[in-house]
């Protein structure tokens, strides 16, 4: 077993002359890349998270590396999590994720210089003086705002609505780009925002759903986990179109759906995991992916009542945005 | 209807039975918990893992390395203070379900102290933080049992509805007040710059544990405790104040569970995570009953709570036993850790 | 939103809670505090929307939820009653089991993680009350429920009769009160006790289908987001009597719809949901309140 700690030093040791050896990259080749993820949301809590889970193993046949992931959902957890995969001294990459972990992470990093880790979109305050952190995120302003673009296109009352699924950052940066959109392609628009205080109570997301469109709302969006697919439910009981962020819901739908603004954690995962195999980890830094490295995208499902004319003006401010001449900010513009 | 129902139907006494039954409940719980761990091992196996190797890392986790021992102590006391905190108040007849309640709104003011106030000496602060965060937590158990003394409102309820009010506070405090912290995922507090040693916090929580275990039993409060908890009508015609009993072992009790809050913000996390830590009110409650409020027995049931958590960090970090297997395993040894003989209505 | 549309959310939202509720008033009243109720109803959840995908039926899917929550509630029962084991412990026990075991199970049934979604023509229909449909604002408030949330207020009055009507009744309220008492009257109060148990369990399973069915028409991990906690507040708010119960539950679902009315205007999402609890302890607080002011009132005039 590889947690005996007179083992693991002999191997780290064996590591590091190998390493002063035969040079990083030659060693790399020898011998399967490991990687271990720890999560800190249940890992079937989120779509994204499902889609990254999954994905992972599949790239990880591919691509020849190791994939451990780990549920660290309970503050309690933390750190003795993220501490036990550095003492077994097994893995050669461990990522952790958001500021939830980011405390727990700089601890141990500190205790393992020798540890490479990353974290995900944490937020690091003077991430430079870290020797073997890097922080990675994936841009979710970018979708969500041609998500916005779109439902300001296709809006016919004027009027739209979000379900969220907590007041929190994440959905806050998503809501921020959404609202931006929103008033590129449609300025008089009024948008309507509601939190549904959880992310797997579908029920709640029904009614809330319900109640924006009972409000004069002609299109929702949902960004919610599990509550959205009550949103989303909602949205074909009353036959108004929606906008949905990280999956399709074709068979709840219907042709309904607008479109969906899916995040591709682990496509932008592979990239970096390939990126510190490749000898590019940059610790002290943040590396930012968005739609240009085929991170996220705005996407329209087969069935799409989206028009071509509207198809082409959202793909130009698509090129607009890769071009960096648009500007999001992540603030809210109102609740 | 009765109102000694919420200590579990009509056999509360038994909760005053100090490790009643003896030998034979010690082995009924020992055949009970190998039968929970055989039935989980069915589901581990289901999931595609080695029951054997599972339950072998389970207890290097708890017990086999030094982490993990680290780990198992680090549980079990929040376990134990909470125990100690239900138990208190069960004895006089309170029963204190709001005790996640009192912890968040402990940690909130002493997060507060820590963060907002500046300019104080440090050692000033971190005394500042405890008390108000005791105080806090005493206060917060003390209004359901004003409520019941004088109007007769039932405390579970109020304790319910008061956990929910302060869950939804805190995570209000933590996104908007000035000691939030802003521009990050969820909902946290700023960096706490005061600690409390963790020495001290384990001084502190023995001493707590050795006055309990030596009061309970053989001072005039205890025994007033105990009495009230039995028979409020025979308390009475004894000349104990029940009222201000009740009152008191509320107070004491909220107050141990504000400490577990204090303790977790200070010593261990030094920021305040909204929702930390879930569920250590209930695993308190657990440890309590599991021990059978004796306090040996409370260490016990803290201890075994603790190592379980403290296995199963190494437990999801070297198998493939998916997180929730482990929430199972956890359910059913605690539905059957507590098996015990069948007895006649004391 | 208008009135009618509020009060018919507000039908809905407490149809679940209201089921649960009754459960847990039946174990209540035969002296065992089950706290566990939010477990039982997840599991109906489980099992409603698995009956429903096999069986392709939403009635079958709501016979599943039924015996899978009163499977459920008899080894709960089991356990306190027969290996002594401390209810609150087993309750416990039980909400977690019932969490891991639904988020775990939904691979090998489903293949999925989660979630899974019904098609949505599995569905329960809303059923169209036919006359009451015309009337003006009471159709609207009382029409286009599941068949479920009709079934909850059939089972009100049918919980009330059964507790005071019948000898049954007479014999769960015996088994509650004093047990000693009830077994030497000749009551078999732990037969007593498992058909309690048993109603609690066929209640939170039925509870469980109209979350999942009656509006959703899917499972998702960990749904009942504490509404079994909410029924349990109700039920002890009313003091366990049926009727008061409901009128509890209406007023935790009226608070929760308001609370969605308001969602979109702009309000702190925190303080906003805040609402159903500080309702529920005012209301908590009103009628002994109201006690002792009316006795210092009368007491008053006899000192002068």
């Amino acid at each position: 077993m590889y947690d005996r700690t007179s083992k693991t030093k002999t191997m780290i040791a064996v590591l590091v002359i190998a390493m002063m050896l035969a040079g990083s990259s030659a060693f790399a080749a020898s011998r399967r890349f490991r990687v271990a993820y720890v999560s800190c949301y249940p890992v079937d809590s989120a779509e994204w998270l499902q889609a990254l889970v999954s994905g992972l193993k599949e790239y990880a046949k591919k691509d020849n590396f190791e994939i451990k992931i780990v549920e660290a959902s309970d503050s309690s957890g933390y750190e003795p999590k993220i501490q036990a995969l550095a003492e077994s001294g097994y893995y050669d990459l461990i990522i952790t994720s958001y500021d939830f972990h980011a405390p727990a992470t700089i601890s141990v990093a500190k205790k393992f210089p020798n540890q490479k880790f990353a974290i995900l979109d944490a937020g690091v305050r003077n991430i430079e003086q870290y020797k073997n952190i890097q922080e990675f995120k994936l841009d979710r302003l970018e979708t969500a705002y041609l998500a916005g673009c779109v439902a300001g296109l296709m809006t016919k009352t004027g009027k739209v609505g979000m379900v969220g699924g907590a007041d929190m950052g994440v959905i806050n940066e998503i809501i921020a780009g959404w609202q931006q959109g929103l008033r590129k392609t449609n300025p008089k628009v009024v948008d309507l925002v509601v939190y549904a205080n959880s992310f797997s109570d579908p029920s709640k997301g029904k009614e809330l759903g319900l109640s924006l469109a009972s409000k004069g709302c002609d299109i929702i969006a949902s960004a919610a986990g599990g509550t959205g697919v009550g949103a989303a439910q909602a949205a074909a009981e009353v036959g108004k179109p929606f906008v949905a962020w990280d999956v399709h819901y074709p068979d709840v739908l219907h042709g309904l759906e607008l479109g969906s603004a899916v995040n591709y954690f682990e496509v932008m995962f592979r990239h970096y995991i390939n990126s510190v195999r490749a000898g590019n980890y940059r610790p002290g830094t943040v590396r930012v992916y968005g739609i240009a490295e085929r991170a996220c995208d705005f996407e329209f499902p087969v069935d799409s009542p989206v028009p071509d004319s509207v198809r082409a003006e959202v793909e130009k401010i698509r090129q607009e945005i890769l071009d960096g001449k648009i500007r999001i900010s992540p603030d809210l513009l109102h609740k | 209807m009765p109102r000694d129902l919420h200590t579990g139907c009509t056999r509360r006494s038994k909760h005053f039975r100090w490790l009643s039954g003896g030998w034979t409940n010690l082995l009924i719980s020992l055949v009970a918990i190998i039968i929970a761990f055989a039935l989980a091992g069915v589901l581990i196996a289901f999931a595609g893992e080695d029951p054997l190797n599972a339950y072998r890392t389970l207890f290097k986790g708890a017990f086999g390395t030094r982490s993990g021992m680290r780990g198992t102590f680090r549980y079990c006391l929040p376990f134990v203070l909470s125990a100690l905190s239900f138990s208190i108040c069960v004895r006089s007849g309170y029963f204190n379900i709001g005790q996640d309640g009192q912890i968040y709104l402990a940690a909130l003011a002493a997060t507060w102290v820590g963060v907002a106030w500046k300019g104080v000496p440090p050692t000033v602060q971190v005394i500042a933080a405890v008390v108000l965060g005791v105080a806090a937590g005493a206060l917060c158990c003390f209004i359901p049992a004003v409520l019941k003394v004088l109007l007769g409102v039932d405390e579970v309820i109020m304790a319910l509805m008061l956990n929910y009010i302060i869950g939804l506070l805190s995570t209000y405090v933590l996104l908007y007040s000035p000691i939030a912290e802003k521009g990050v995922a969820s909902a946290v507090s700023k960096a706490i710059p005061i600690s409390l040693p963790s020495s001290v916090a384990v001084a502190m929580i023995v001493v707590i544990f050795v006055v309990y275990a030596l009061g309970m039993k053989r001072t005039v409060p205890g025994y007033e405790m105990c009495i009230v908890g039995h028979n409020k009508r025979f308390a009475r015609y004894g000349g104990i104040p029940a009222n201000r009993t009740i009152l008191k072992s509320a107070l004491i009790g909220g107050g141990l569970a504000g400490l577990v809050g204090v303790c977790e913000v200070l010593t261990v996390y030094h920021l305040y995570f909204d929702k930390f830590t879930p569920g250590l009110g209930l695993n308190g409650m657990a440890a309590a009953l599991l021990g059978r409020h004796n306090p040996i027995g409370i260490l016990f049931g803290s201890l075994f709570l603790g190592a379980l958590q403290s296995g199963s960090v190494l437990l999801s970090v070297i198998t493939e036993v998916p997180s929730e297997v482990i929430m199972v395993i956890q359910g059913l040894v605690m539905f059957f850790a507590t098996v015990r003989r069948k007895q006649t209505n004391a | 939103m208008n009135l009618a549309q509020l009060l018919h959310v507000t039908l809905r939202v407490s149809a679940p809670i209201s089921l649960a509720a009754l459960g847990g008033l039946f174990a209540l009243r035969v002296g065992v505090f089950n706290i566990a109720i939010e477990g039982f109803m997840l599991m109906g959840c489980f099992a409603a929307v698995v009956g429903t995908h096999f069986a392709a039926s939403p009635y079958i899917g709501i016979i599943c939820a039924m015996l899978v929550s009163m499977f459920m509630t008899l080894i709960y029962a089991f356990f306190v009653l027969n290996l002594n084991v401390d209810p609150i412990i087993c309750a416990l026990a039980s909400i977690s089991v019932s969490t891991g075991l639904t988020r775990y199970l939904l691979r090998p049934i489903f293949g999925t993680s989660g979630r899974f979604i019904l098609p949505s023509d599995l569905g329960l229909r809303s059923l169209n009350l036919p006359l009451l449909e015309k009337i003006p604002l009471v159709g609207e408030v009382l029409s286009g429920h599941s068949i479920i949330v009709y079934i909850s207020w059939i089972l009100v009055v049918v919980t009330y009769v059964v507790l005071y009507k019948t000898s049954f009744g007479l014999s769960i309220r015996a088994t509650g009160l004093k047990p000693e008492a009830a077994a030497s009257a000749g009551i078999p109060t732990r037969r007593v006790q498992y058909i309690a148990l048993s109603i609690n369990g066929l209640l939170c399973g039925l509870a469980g289908a109209e979350l999942a069915l009656g509006f959703t028409n899917m499972f998702n991990e960990g749904m009942t987001n504490g509404r079994g906690f909410t029924a349990l507040a109700a039920l002890i708010l009313a003091n366990s009597e049926p009727i008061a119960t409901f009128g509890a539950c209406l007023l935790f679902g009226l608070s929760e719809a308001i609370v969605i009315a308001l969602s979109s205007e702009g309000y702190a999402i925190q303080l906003l949901s805040m609402l159903p609890y500080l309702l529920a302890i005012i209301v908590a607080l009103l009628p002994p309140v109201a006690s002792r002011i009316s006795k210092l009132v009368k007491a008053t005039p006899r000192q002068s």
